[in-house]
């Protein structure tokens, strides 16, 4: 066979394609929302307010309606779906937790409504779903009301997807803790469901599969649940002054109220900490509904049940914005930032178009990051700045580590070796400086964690 | 373009665009990741394309960087100005698919697309992003080293 035979054979060859090309536009599709969902997350400024913006529901009013309750035993189940968080867990264990039992089922599509648990802080509900072959995961959307329609006050709905048939707390509902909730004794609950079948379901279009309505009362035995520890008292961290002003211990979280003096030259922008009690039982910083913070309250996994004698707080990591220095300019001819960036943190920009600029952060990983094990840490704020001093949103944000910055365009650079990026994409931005929004100009990492007695 | 539009024509040439890449990086696994590369970032981006009847080239355009990115990874490319002096008597002892893998990148890209995937000259050089002159150039050498005697036309 000459050159020419060969080229004729390879041409005519049928090549098999592999069944994976198949799904190619659903793997697209499903891979676009989830980084516009971390986009949403993560742009305005990984803010408690962020998180609340992407998955929140905000809802109204709620006035009581009394339903009798029932307890049932707990179910391995249930201590399989809050194995991972041990204030939940503890919960539990201690019978803190409504059975509701009722299943629905509409259009191939069933919804267990299996358990609930709440407190001051909030309610979670935990339910199951099944549905159609095919389908690897539910979506709900739900709404509360009282069955007079009115809705929750001074709340957020948090909403998770559930594997098929798999217990799982898909929804939770964060009290925002400005003011005291009063628990209605029963909720009406519209609950849409979404399945979705992968190169079936499109996943840009919001559509209900199903829709379903739930009564159910709320046992009395989780109102006025909580009590506070009160503790007042200033202490010095790293070179700024914190009011450590009560801890809230609840059934589900608990909460470190904190108070910044406004002599300070740092804003504290995030806390690593952990609380202790006698028995050397730690009790870890973030909760079972995925918030860590609602301004400056701290959430933690709560030590209520196990009511120790005592609590050490022990502040392992402290991230600061120095006042005045919320935004950095940025060239977008140089790339270049125009004024001294914070010590350890790097920036660069580009020009995509006349109108598209990209500006990049770029920080050192912490010590004991790890391919498997990225510890990234927010960089800049998600916000920047017009030149009339109009605050606006990037468009798009991405957080990774590469050996190149700027890649496929003809400024790709080395990034120095252990450094992480955390890139912006900003559109319709013709003009050639830039005001980056900054999240902290310092990091803190106690060798020596600060400790402090509380109770 | 409406993304259900965008889906369609994508789901139209991906079998186009897996042979291209297939041939391109010589690796299943890898056309295969390179071809979800290139609808996802089609995905992110068709909104900007403002003539759909390029779709075909914008896409593949967008195949080939994804290609060269994965390449980038492997680290096996060749820059044309590296070649060997013997280079073309080794091509001509290679079988055809493997010589066609061999070939540096650019030159790679244009044989692909303009006797593979029979796109036009001038269809070669928006896909590629390169003056039509360039196309010509790098075919001509190309089909030299490979031994290859097609048209070099059109």
């Amino acid at each position: 066979m000459n050159r020419m035979e060969e080229y004729e054979a390879l041409l005519r060859q049928p090549e098999e394609l592999p069944p994976a090309l198949e799904d190619a536009v659903g793997r697209a599709r499903a891979r676009a929302r989830r980084r516009r969902l971390w986009r949403r997350i993560s742009a305005p400024a990984g803010s408690v307010a962020a998180v609340f913006a992407v998955f929140v529901l905000m809802v109204n009013l709620w006035t009581p309606f009394a339903l009798a309750c029932a307890r049932v035993p707990v179910l391995k189940e249930l201590a399989a779906a809050v194995a991972f968080s041990p204030s939940l867990k503890a919960a539990v264990e201690n019978d803190y937790v409504q059975y509701i039992g009722q299943s629905q089922t509409e259009n191939g599509i069933t919804v267990n409504l299996e358990y609930l648990m709440a407190d001051q802080g909030g309610l979670m509900l935990f339910l199951s779903i099944t549905g159609p072959e095919g389908a690897t995961s539910f979506m709900p959307r739900v709404e509360f009301t009282t069955p007079d329609g009115e809705g929750l006050e001074g709340c957020s709905v948090l909403m998770d997807s559930v594997a098929p048939g798999e217990l799982t707390n898909a929804v939770t509902v964060a009290f925002k803790g400005e003011e005291e909730p009063q628990l209605p004794e029963a909720l009406h609950m519209t609950c849409e469901v979404q399945a979705h079948i992968p190169g079936v379901t499109d996943h840009e279009t919001w559509t209900a599969d199903a829709a379903f309505t739930f009564d159910f009362p709320l046992d009395q035995r989780f109102r006025g649940q909580g009590r506070t520890v009160e503790v007042n008292r200033w202490i010095q961290l790293d070179g700024n002054d914190i009011r450590i002003v009560d801890l809230e211990l609840y059934p589900t979280h608990a909460r470190l109220n904190l108070e910044q003096s406004p002599d300070n030259a740092e804003e504290l922008q995030g806390l690593d900490f952990y609380l202790e009690d006698g028995e050397g039982n730690r009790y870890e910083e973030g909760s079972a509904s995925g918030l860590s913070a609602l301004g400056d309250s701290y959430l933690f996994e709560s030590p209520y049940f196990s009511d120790p004698d005592s609590l050490t707080l022990h502040i392992t990591r402290a991230e600061w914005l120095e006042k005045g220095r919320e935004f950095i300019t940025v060239s977008l001819k140089t790339g270049e930032a125009l004024e001294p960036m914070p010590e350890g943190m790097e920036i660069s920009a580009i020009r995509l178009d006349e109108t598209t600029a990209r500006v990049a952060f770029l920080a050192p990983m912490p010590p004991g990051s790890s391919e498997t094990s990225m510890n990234f840490y927010q960089l800049g704020s998600g916000s920047y700045r017009l030149p009339d001093g109009t605050e606006e949103y990037a468009d798009g944000h991405s957080t990774y580590v590469s050996d190149t910055l700027w890649r496929d365009t003809p400024y790709e650079t080395p990034i120095p070796e252990g450094y992480f990026v955390e890139e912006y994409t900003i559109e319709n931005y013709p003009w050639d400086t830039i005001d980056m929004g900054l999240h902290i100009t310092r990091r803190t990492a106690f060798d020596d964690p600060v400790t402090l007695a509380l109770q | 373009m409406t993304e259900q539009e965008f889906a369609d024509r994508a789901e139209a040439i991906k079998a186009r665009l897996y042979r291209t890449a297939r041939l391109y990086l010589g690796s299943e696994a890898h056309a295969l990741d390179a071809v979800d590369e290139a609808v996802y970032q089609g995905f992110l981006h068709y909104k900007k394309l403002r003539q759909p009847e390029y779709f075909d080239t914008w896409l593949t355009r967008i195949l080939i960087n994804a290609c060269n990115a994965e390449l980038r990874r492997r680290k096996r490319e060749l820059a044309v100005a590296e070649l060997p002096e013997t280079a073309a008597e080794e091509f001509d002892a290679l079988p055809l698919r493997e010589a066609i893998a061999r070939l540096p990148k650019e030159l790679r890209a244009v044989i692909v697309l303009r006797y593979f995937q029979g796109l036009t000259l001038a269809e070669t050089a928006q896909a590629l992003d390169i003056p039509p002159g360039t196309v010509s150039t790098r075919q001509r050498r190309a089909l030299s080293l490979l031994k290859l005697h097609l048209t070099e036309e059109v």
